[in-house]
């Protein structure tokens, strides 16, 4: 990897700590206003639309995802943005409109929760064991490939760039809950926007604006000729054509990430209303709409600039060592650690959060029969938050023993997509759906998914077919819920009265009922 | 132990390869057929569609719901707006990136 250790100046790295110092003061001083669990995990349910949007946005992007979207667009084109255009939008029309209205209402603290109350306590612990699983790894992975990658170009000791970020993170996150991380990513988004913006417009002036780039990259040869086609066809043999795009990815897998997962939706159930929440969501999607052009243009212009490289994902450094001047530089690398931090502080209050909820409480619950109270939820809550992050720290090493787990997490995170999306939409939009017809659906639909990943490059026509597995094993989920809940007892009324969609739009005490769970009555 | 897991592994993927694949290729063949036939504006046309309609269905949502827990009903606040100001862009951009 290209290092750009030789070129950082003093004002670089004054901007770095300077940057650093800001993120944990912000973050402990939101401190003052954790009094209770709620507080700590949902906010004390107080932000506003505009934080929880950049939120969102910043939540989802991390250092690695800067330096690998830029490299794609080096080595595949512009159709690497589908995952931030194609792969938001919609779905989080979805989310907005659909969902999250139901998860705030239900007064709920994670997905598995609502899921429990829908389904059944099986369904519920499966998916808060799985999303467990899941977010602990992930923060291991973040941590050890975003040290190694800002070690290696900034000439970093890896292990001192994972315990300041840990340091960083764990004491704001412990501190000041999801207020805390929501404040910071606002503050990440700006620092992030700035910086990956100045590369976008120097590397743009660099080859001559945007016209001048077309033609550079498109007299480079054939090989070039797709790099500014978004729907490339079906049979071409990339991870994304068209099909697996619009399908896959724009209707199952996007749809599952902005509805499904954790760290997403948690900032939404914080909003202080409900129009905050959809507004939030919808302002995402819309601040989604720049991230490709920041972060996967300047991958294309580096074809132009440099178009020897070997390593796609060395655009992005060459590019910050050739073009920044000191100074931006400086707020290029707070740029890559806001990435990093906005992702790991999400990641690790979410692991809190379903723990809490999923587990201990449901756990506290049964043995003692009342829940886990207001003041030991927010001390458990921190204690737990810590142990989390300093496990994190302490696993990220052993990522080096194994390269391929983070591809093995990824992928088998992947087979609960599709699946957990069916019953969660089916959950919602039908009352017929039982709890029987959730747990198989679930069950089966990743069983489909693991016989689809094993046969996958013999039946679908595409390189690493992920995309039609996702879409495939989500119709599945669909018909074996449906036949299944069809085979067996409905659901009582009263269990699912304000928790299916069209009951809540035109049912008066459907939606007076969860007003009462809203207001804890 | 490992070993045990290998050949367990190795029999379900010969069980796969033997009985489910050609089963699957016969109903999916016709399919990438048809696809890889397909005219190149089909996937633009899906692509725009996905964002249309999102923003069609949420012109059938009633007024109350969209405005839920908004301070007042005023005009920027209402949120079938917003999403079609936020949709434009994208619909835009999957017109001019054929």
């Amino acid at each position: 990897m290209e290092t750009v250790q030789g070129s950082l100046a003093s004002i670089d790295y004054l901007i770095i700590v300077v940057y650093m110092i800001g993120v944990l003061a912000i973050g402990t001083f939101f401190g003052k206003y954790v009094h209770s669990a709620g507080d700590f995990f949902l906010g004390g349910k107080s932000l506003p639309f505009w934080a929880i949007g950049m939120s969102i946005v910043v939540s989802d992007i991390g250092a690695i995802d800067m330096i690998s979207g830029a490299g794609g667009a080096y080595k595949y084109g512009i159709a690497q943005a589908n995952f931030d255009w194609i792969g938001s939008m919609p779905a989080m029309v979805i989310a907005a409109f659909v969902f999250l209205p139901y998860y705030w209402r239900a007064g709920v603290y994670t997905i598995p929760e609502f899921l429990g109350r829908r389904y059944n306590s099986a369904v519920q612990v499966i998916q808060a064991v799985i999303w467990l699983f899941f977010l602990i790894s992930m923060l291991a992975i973040m941590l050890w490939t975003s040290a190694v990658f800002l070690g290696t170009i900034l000439g970093w000791d890896t292990y001192v760039a994972i315990w300041v970020t840990v340091a960083i993170v764990g004491i704001y996150t412990a501190s000041g809950g999801l207020t805390a991380v929501v404040m910071t990513d606002v503050m990440q988004m700006i620092v992030m926007f700035i910086g990956a913006g100045a590369l976008l417009v120097l590397s743009l002036w660099e080859v001559g604006g945007w016209t001048n780039l077309v033609t550079r990259v498109q007299s480079m040869g054939d090989a070039y000729q797709g790099h500014f086609t978004l729907l490339l066809p079906h049979s071409a043999n990339t991870p994304y054509p068209w099909t697996g795009i619009v399908f896959g990815l724009g209707i199952v897998l996007s749809t599952a990430y902005f509805v499904g997962n954790q760290a997403v939706v948690q900032r939404a159930l914080g909003a202080r209303t409900e129009w905050d929440a959809k507004a939030g969501m919808i302002l995402a999607g819309f601040l989604k709409l720049f991230i490709p052009i920041l972060v996967i243009l300047p991958g294309l212009t580096a074809i132009a600039i440099h178009p020897e490289l070997t390593k796609a994902d060395e655009a992005v450094p060459i590019l910050i060592r050739d073009l920044l001047p000191p100074g931006l530089t400086g707020l290029m690398f707070a740029a890559f650690f806001a990435a990093l931090m906005s992702s790991v502080d999400s990641y690790l209050n979410s692991t809190t959060t379903v723990f809490m909820s999923d587990i201990y409480g449901k756990a506290h619950r049964a043995i003692l029969g009342r829940d886990v109270s207001a003041r030991d939820g927010l001390v458990l809550g921190r204690v737990v938050t810590i142990l989390v992050i300093l496990g994190a720290g302490l696993v990220a090493p052993v990522i080096e023993q194994f390269e391929t787990i983070y591809v093995a997490i990824q992928t088998l995170f992947s087979f609960f997509q599709g699946p957990t999306l069916a019953i969660l939409l089916l959950g919602i939009m039908w009352p017929r759906a039982t709890r029987w017809g959730g747990l198989a659906g679930l069950l089966l639909g990743v069983a489909l998914t693991t016989t689809l990943t094993l046969i996958g490059d013999q039946i679908f026509p595409s390189e690493d077919p992920f995309l039609f597995i996702s879409f495939w094993s989500f119709l599945f989920s669909m018909a074996v819920t449906v036949v299944v809940s069809l085979l067996t007892r409905p659901e009582p009324p009263e269990k699912i009265r304000g928790l299916v969609f069209q009951q809540v739009l035109h049912d008066d005490g459907a939606q007076a009922i969860l007003q009462e769970r809203l207001d804890g009555k | 132990m490992i070993d045990f897991f290998q050949r367990i592994g190795a029999a379900i993927q010969q069980g796969l390869d033997t009985h489910v694949v050609p089963l699957l290729k016969t109903v999916l063949r016709p399919l990438d057929a048809w696809l890889d036939s397909a005219p190149p504006w089909m996937g633009q046309a899906c692509a725009v569609s996905l964002f249309v309609l999102a923003g069609l269905w949420l012109l059938t949502l009633k007024r109350e719901y969209i405005f839920q827990g908004a301070p007042d009903e005023s005009r920027w606040r209402d949120l079938r707006i917003w999403a079609w100001l936020a949709l434009i862009p994208f619909i835009a951009l999957y017109v001019f990136f054929r």
